[in-house]
This record gives C-alpha cells, sequence and structure tokens, in this order.
C-alpha cells in the first residue's frame, strides 16, 4: 500500500466540531455514572463542512525549473505620456505589464498567472480547479507513467485561514456557483497582472482578467476598458476605475509561488491622478508606485555573519513550560498564517548581529535590537496595505527614543531586512547576545562599551553600513505558541542558489523541542546504531556517530553539531561540514531517527518502503565505488565503528552483506543479525552467520530500516 | 473523589484533544459512516472511562482498541465507494482497496499505515 497517498486520502475525513463536544458529554456522563454502561443511540450527526470537490496533486517542494526566460524590463509603471496611439491622452493609463520576478531568475509570473486562472481557493480550504485547469494540469504535471494526477502543483495556495498546505490529489471538475469566475476564463479571459508591489517578502499583484478582442479593443467583464497596443495595455482610465480587481498576496517558497491571500479592490482608489501624471496606490495609499524599486536595490548582506545561527530558542507551550518531556503533545500545531505573522514580526525583536566572539564556553553576540513592539510599526506589520519596509520608527532596545532608519529587503533574502543607515550613528545601545549551550541572556550595552568589549576580545569595531537582521522570540512574547508539526510548515527559500541552507527556522531562529516518544534504545553490536524508531508523526532519528549528531527532537527543526536539519516534511537538506549533502527534497522523503532521549541517531532521505533507504551522505566511499542495487543505495562509513545504510540501485554482482534490521518493541520493528544476500535480480535474503537462509516477510523487509555493513564477498573492507 | 475526578477530567480532554481526530479517521474507516464514526467514538469513550483507562501509557493504543471493538458491532449502514467519492472526492486506489476489506484487517491496515503502528500492535488493536 502506499502509505502517503493513503495518508493524503484522510486529509479531508475529519469530524466536525460538535464530535468533539459529544466525546466530551459522553465522558462527563460515564465518570459520574462509573460502574454503569448505557448505550447510546447514535444521534444524528450534523453534516460535515460542505466540500465542493477534492483536488489533489502532492504538493511538493520541487526543483522545478522552467525554461522561461528572465524578464529583463523591469516593472515601471509609467505616467501618462503620448506614447505614440493616437487614443492616448491625459486620461489614459498605460501600464507597462513586465514584471520582473522578485526572486530567484526562474520564478516566472506565469506560474501564478496559470494558477489564477484555473483555480480557487473555496471557504473550505479546499482548491478547485477549472475544467480547463484540470486538462492543463494533467498536461503539464501529469507524472510519467501515471494516470493519477500526483505530479506537483507549484503554486500553491497558502489557505491560512486553515493553517494547512492544500493538497491537491486528483482533480475533479467543480461545480458553478463559488467558482464562477472560473469558468469565464474559458471565454476568453485571461488573468493579467497590473501592478506589483512589495511588502516585506510578499509580493503583492493587482490582477485584472481582460479579454483582448481581435480588434485590439480590450475587455473587462463589465465593458470595454481600453486597447492593447504595441505590448502594453492603455486604459480609459474612467472605464478601468469603475471596477474592480483582484488583489493577491504571494511569496515565494521553495520553488514555488505561494498564493496567501485574495482580495478584492476597487479599482477607483487604485490610480491616483498626481500633478506629475498617475501614480498608482491602493486604498487611498502609495501602495504601488515606482519608488517600490527601491526595494530591488543592491543591498547586500553584511560582509560578515554568525558562524552559525547565534541562538535557539524552544517554542514554549502555552503553560509556558519547556517541552522536555516525551508526554508533550504530538501534532499540536500552528497555522501558516501564524507562521507568517511571526516572520512579519508581530512578536519579534529583531536583532542585528553584528560581532562574535566566542571565550570561555559562552558566544557573545554584539549587535543591534530593533524591537517592533512599537505600536506603529507593529501595526504596519500587520496590515497587507502598509508597506513593511521602508521608513519606520524603531526603538533601539535600552532606548527611550526611537530612531528612524531605512529597512530594505535584498531580494536575494527576501525576509531578512537590512538597514540602510549608519549603525554606529543610529545606536547608542547594543544588545549583547550571550549564548551558552541552550541558554541566552540579553543585556543593552552603551555602543562605546560594546566596542570596547569586542576590542578587548580580539575583535574589530563594529563597522558601519549594512548588516542583516535576524528575528529573535522574546520568552515574553512566546507563550500561547503550540508546537509546530511536521506537516503545516512552510519555507521562505533563499532565493539563492540550493546549496544555501537557510530555512525559515534558521531565520527565525528557532528550534521546536518535540521529544521523541519514550521507546527503547536497542544496541546491536558495538559497531553498529541500532537506529530502530519510526515515530508516529514521521520522525526517525538514527544516530550516525556520536561526535556528529546531538539532535534532540523527532520533529521540527533542529541543528546539531555540523548538521541543520528541519524535520517538517520539507527538509531543506542536510548540511555537514558547510556542504549540503541533499538539496531540496519533496515532503516526506527525509526521515531522522532517534533514540528515546531523542538523540539523533541518523538522518536518511526517502521513506523505508520495501526496503528502499537512500542516504545522504555520501562523502566516503568504499573502495572508490559507489556500489549500486536495485533497491538500496549506499551509503558508506568511514571507519569501522559506522554502519552504513545501503540502498542498492542495481546489483552488479553478488554481494553479500550484514544486515541489520533494527527493531524496537511496541512498534514492529525487530533486529536480526545476519547476511542480506543481493541476487542479479535484487531480489535479497537473510542469510544467517550459518548461511542458514531466515526469511524475512515482505511486509517486514518494507517497512524495516536497515543497518547495513558491507563485506564485499568477505574481501576487501569490511565492517564488522 | 471529586479532585481525583477532577483531575482526570482534565487529563482527558487533554488526550480527547489530541486523539479526536485520529480516532475518528480510524472509526470512520471501519464503519464507513460519519454518524457511525461518532457511535462508535462515543462507545469507546465510555467504555473507556467506565474502565478507567485514561492515562496509561497504552492509552492510544487502548482507546483505538475499544474503537475497533465497538465498530465491530456497529449497524450504522456504510457509505458506499460511489458515495464516499462524492462526498470526500476520489481516492487512491489504495484507499478504495482498503475499505473493501473486512473489518478488521480494515483497522488493522488503516493503524499500520496512518498511526505508524506495528504489525503486531496493529493486530492486537483490531482484535486479529
Amino acid at each position: 500500500m502506499n502509505k502517503i497517498r493513503y495518508i493524503l486520502d484522510m486529509t479531508n475525513i475529519k469530524p466536525d466540531g460538535s464530535v468533539r463536544a459529544r466525546l466530551s458529554s459522553v465522558f462527563f456522563s460515564a465518570s459520574s455514572r462509573q460502574a454503569s454502561k448505557k448505550r447510546r443511540v447514535a444521534a444524528a450527526v450534523s453534516a460535515a463542512a460542505a466540500v465542493v470537490l477534492i483536488v489533489g496533486v502532492i504538493a511538493a517542494v520541487g526543483a522545478y525549473r522552467s525554461a522561461h526566460p528572465v524578464r529583463k524590463d523591469p516593472f515601471t509603471p509609467s505616467p501618462v505620456t503620448n506614447s505614440g496611439g493616437s487614443n492616448v491622452n491625459e486620461n489614459t493609463l498605460v501600464l507597462d505589464c513586465q514584471i520582473e520576478p522578485m526572486y530567484s531568475d526562474n520564478v516566472y509570473y506565469e506560474e501564478f498567472r496559470q494558477t489564477v486562472r484555473y483555480s480557487r481557493m473555496l471557504s473550505d480550504g479546499v482548491a478547485a480547479v477549472n475544467k480547463d485547469g484540470i486538462k492543463k494540469l494533467a498536461e503539464r504535471y501529469k507524472a510519467p507513467g501515471d494516470d493519477a494526477l500526483d505530479g506537483i502543483v507549484m503554486t500553491l495556495y497558502a489557505a491560512s485561514e486553515y493553517g494547512e498546505h492544500i493538497i491537491v490529489e486528483n482533480v475533479h471538475e467543480i461545480a458553478e456557483g463559488e467558482t464562477e469566475p472560473l469558468k469565464y476564463y474559458s471565454e476568453g479571459f485571461e488573468p493579467v497582472i497590473l501592478a506589483a508591489s512589495r511588502s516585506g517578502s510578499f509580493e503583492y499583484l493587482l490582477v485584472l482578467d481582460l479579454k483582448r478582442s481581435s480588434d485590439g479593443y480590450v475587455y473587462t467583464r463589465t465593458g470595454r476598458v481600453g486597447q492593447y497596443k504595441n505590448g502594453t495595455y492603455q486604459f480609459d482610465g474612467a472605464a478601468l476605475r469603475s471596477g474592480s480587481a483582484d488583489l493577491y498576496k504571494i511569496r515565494f517558497e521553495l520553488g514555488s509561488i505561494v498564493i496567501y491571500e485574495r482580495t478584492e479592490v476597487s479599482l477607483a482608489t487604485a490610480f491616483i491622478n498626481t500633478a506629475s501624471g498617475f501614480s498608482y496606490g491602493v486604498a487611498g495609499d502609495r501602495f504601488l508606485s515606482g519608488d517600490e524599486n527601491d526595494m530591488r536595490s543592491d543591498m547586500q548582506p553584511a560582509g560578515f555573519a554568525p558562524d552559525d545561527f547565534p541562538y535557539t530558542f524552544s517554542v514554549y507551550n502555552t503553560d509556558a513550560s519547556v517541552l522536555t518531556s516525551s508526554s508533550a503533545v504530538p501534532g499540536a500545531t500552528v497555522s501558516r498564517r501564524e507562521i507568517c505573522d511571526i516572520i512579519n514580526g508581530l512578536f519579534l525583536q529583531w536583532f542585528v548581529p553584528l560581532h562574535r566572539f566566542e571565550s570561555g564556553g559562552v558566544c557573545t553576540y554584539i549587535g543591534v535590537g530593533i524591537t517592533t513592539r512599537d505600536t506603529t510599526l507593529s501595526s504596519m506589520l500587520s496590515s497587507t496595505s502598509y508597506p513593511v519596509y521602508g521608513n519606520g520608527n524603531f526603538v533601539i532596545e535600552g532606548e527611550r527614543e526611537s530612531y528612524s532608519v531605512d529597512l530594505y529587503y535584498s531580494p536575494w533574502s527576501s525576509d531578512r531586512p537590512y538597514f540602510n543607515e549608519s549603525l554606529s550613528d543610529s545606536a547608542e545601545y547594543l544588545l549583547v547576545v550571550e549564548t551558552t549551550g541552550d541558554e541566552m541572556r540579553m543585556q543593552a550595552m552603551h555602543f562605546k562599551d560594546a566596542c570596547a568589549l569586542i576590542e578587548n576580545n580580539g575583535g574589530q569595531i563594529l563597522p558601519d553600513g549594512e548588516a542583516t537582521l535576524l528575528p529573535v522570540i522574546r520568552e515574553e512574547y512566546i507563550a500561547g505558541f503550540e508546537p509546530f508539526s511536521v506537516d503545516r510548515l512552510c519555507f521562505c527559500k533563499n532565493a539563492g542558489t540550493l546549496t544555501e541552507t537557510p530555512c525559515l527556522f534558521d531565520r527565525l531562529g528557532m528550534s521546536v523541542n518535540i521529544p521523541a516518544p519514550d521507546l527503547d534504545f536497542m544496541n546491536c553490536r558495538v559497531q553498529y546504531l541500532s537506529a530502530s524508531l519510526i515515530a508516529s508523526n514521521g520522525g526517525e532519528l538514527i544516530r550516525r556517530n556520536e561526535n556528529e549528531y546531538d539532535i534532540r527532537s523527532v520533529t521540527g527543526y533542529v541543528k546539531a553539531g555540523n548538521f541543520t536539519v528541519s524535520c517538517d516534511g520539507y527538509l531543506n537538506g542536510v548540511v555537514g561540514n558547510n556542504v549540503m549533502h541533499c538539496n531540496l527534497c519533496p515532503a516526506f522523503e527525509f526521515k531522522v531517527m532517534t533514540d528515546r532521549q531523542g538523540q539523533v541517531l541518523q538522518i536518511f532521505r526517502g521513506l523505508p518502503k520495501e526496503t528502499d533507504l537512500t542516504g545522504f551522505y555520501t562523502s566516503d566511499l568504499i573502495d572508490g565505488k559507489l556500489y549500486a542495487g536495485e533497491i538500496k543505495q549506499l551509503l558508506y562509513s568511514q571507519t569501522l565503528d559506522r554502519a552504513a545504510n545501503i540502498v542498492y540501485t542495481s546489483v552488479p554482482d553478488t554481494v553479500s552483506v550484514d544486515v541489520l534490521l533494527s527493531s524496537q518493541t511496541g512498534y514492529g520493528l525487530f533486529t536480526y543479525y545476519g547476511y542480506l544476500y543481493c541476487d542479479d535480480y535484487g531480489d535479497t535474503y537473510l542469510v544467517s552467520d550459518a548461511g542458514t537462509v531466515v526469511s524475512v516477510s515482505d511486509s517486514a523487509k518494507k517497512r524495516y530500516a536497515f543497518n547495513i555493513t558491507i563485506s564485499k564477498n568477505n574481501e576487501g573492507v569490511y565492517y564488522e | 473523589m471529586s479532585k481525583d475526578v477532577k483531575m482526570n477530567k482534565e487529563e482527558v480532554s487533554a488526550s480527547l484533544d489530541r486523539y479526536t481526530e485520529d480516532a475518528y479517521k480510524l472509526a470512520f474507516i471501519l464503519t464507513l459512516s460519519e454518524e457511525g464514526a461518532v457511535s462508535v467514538m462515543e462507545d469507546a469513550v465510555e467504555e473507556m472511562t467506565v474502565k478507567g483507562g485514561w492515562g496509561g501509557a497504552d492509552e492510544k493504543t487502548s482507546f483505538f482498541a475499544l474503537i475497533c471493538k465497538h465498530a465491530k458491532k456497529c449497524r450504522i449502514p456504510p457509505m458506499t465507494a460511489e458515495e464516499l467519492t462524492e462526498k470526500y472526492g476520489k481516492k487512491s486506489d489504495d484507499f478504495y482497496a482498503l475499505i473493501a476489506q473486512p473489518k478488521a484487517e480494515r483497522a488493522r491496515l488503516h493503524m499500520i499505515c496512518y498511526e505508524d503502528m506495528s504489525e503486531e500492535d496493529a493486530a492486537k488493536a483490531a482484535g486479529k
């Protein structure tokens, strides 16, 4: 059985709100009666939330790269000019609809347009796709050899109200009614991006459904609004302003555009006459402006950054106690909106680390703290209409007065604002953050004293200029947050190369310490690991080497030694020794296994299905060769005391291997010692030390992780 | 006594918060009926409460086992595959293959697949 498919099948099978109350009622009633048992007649159950349809394509973190060229002309909203058309007059708005992608240069807004054209987010948090969309999606994302539409939908809807990703597995034709706008697209209308602006890490796109006729005129659904000439739309201002358009809030995440919101806006207020011509705004504000180009400034990150993330924080539960016991609630979640709120700084203090030194086990970071508790900024941050960037009033920690600073968002790191002011001028007080293991202490310090501290520790005076802000969640603000669950998270992709590590949690400086369930830890032979656990939430951690791992959570973001892992179903990969061992991978493809103390045992990619385990570290080779087998992929250990996961993609010849099938009592895993014999056909047998074939059931082979050492025909490199 | 009951209620309430959705899925798979699922869950909660099963180390497994037990007795008519498809959308072949199984096997497979239980635990909870 395909586990992932089945789990996705169950996604929308949920109890309605009354069920929980009914169960409580039963409990209380039974509690008071205690000894008697009364069978209840099932009452009629109120209907579950109406679902118009189920659409499903597994949302994946894709490395989708289209061959679309980068648009060369940045978006420059044009003032009214005589652009050569005879119909152009002072009431004509000429819009250049070429928009430079905000993020990576191969992101193309066509993906967004296609999504808008073919789908809508319904009130239930289900994505609806129209008939044309079905065909388009099927053509575009159909997995080879698979009739089911289980490909990749590169544009996700961030159903922020529901805190869930939209999982689209199979596409159905939608009904009319709620999704009525979609049917217009089959009548020749196309969603056209009129203008764009950026706010923080989000981008706002003003989209209007337009139809171009053969005579060159342009129509909305209410009537003619202009004409299309020389690649630009020329609108009759009065006609256009009488209508409305859709304003989309989007962000680039993990290789695709994610739609966070869609609201209808009146175009009457979108375009404002000014003395110098037209400027564009929404709700009376300068939402759309040529000045937005400043956001694409070439502000670069600070020349130095902390060698590692300066601090991690536990996400406290509502009782403000650290989740350290195994009775912690797995699966409790926060919604994407809450995460995005965190990102937007409602509860954050931004800390700009400028210098770092370490002494006596204490790591000290010195930098500038910017609090977003300032009400002006907080309200700005919480509004989707106001730009988050730009001039603002920030309170430097320790200061009574606010300082006016400018923040910019680099297009290369979209959720990291940068200063453009000289920090030494604006920061009289600095924050000093000291970290010792998991403890952190912050204090304000005068700039001069901080400089002296740096000098005394062999550092350099804080430089002026740009610096990278890192968000910090202050303890007093995190009460009420619940742990992040595995499959409820999104990550902001660093728009640089895939080898760059930071994921959202990295940038938030957060760790999610959801501890491992209380499980047995089974020792195997001395040199072997005893990877054994498959947690119900999908997290598995296998210790590879005590020197390398110390990850203490089954799920969530962790940092351990040289490895940084986020176990949320969207692992960005694992970095070891500053080398990315594994790049972006689709959801659920990473497994991190742990023992009962939550110690990471090993991290591997791939589900243990049908003995197919793929590993991620390839730093070592045996005899310089990569063994390939039909089912497994080979991972290597450098020293004798490390076990290796072996996965073969093809079997060149018969190879005998020692196999440890780890077992965890209570979870059904078991331990064998023996040889796994792989023949040319990929069939595997478990052979005991005595040479006797020990049968391994197919289901066992399919479900259990292997720790395999290699003895190459008892010659060569041999791990005992 | 009242104090013990009060403490139990809070813990049970927390457990119900944790288990409701997953338990519903199991109950639904077994009964293939929303009404049936809730009924089965109610019976399981009642028996769990009467027997004092809340708060143990294997609380969830026990609760699920009771769901399986009461699902066996559930006489509420199940939805057909077509009705399921109409209401919840087309599912994978695996899903339809699973719901075509007898209840006990359905329970066992569901718990292995969805709850990541071991075969032994799943079989035990399913009553096989």
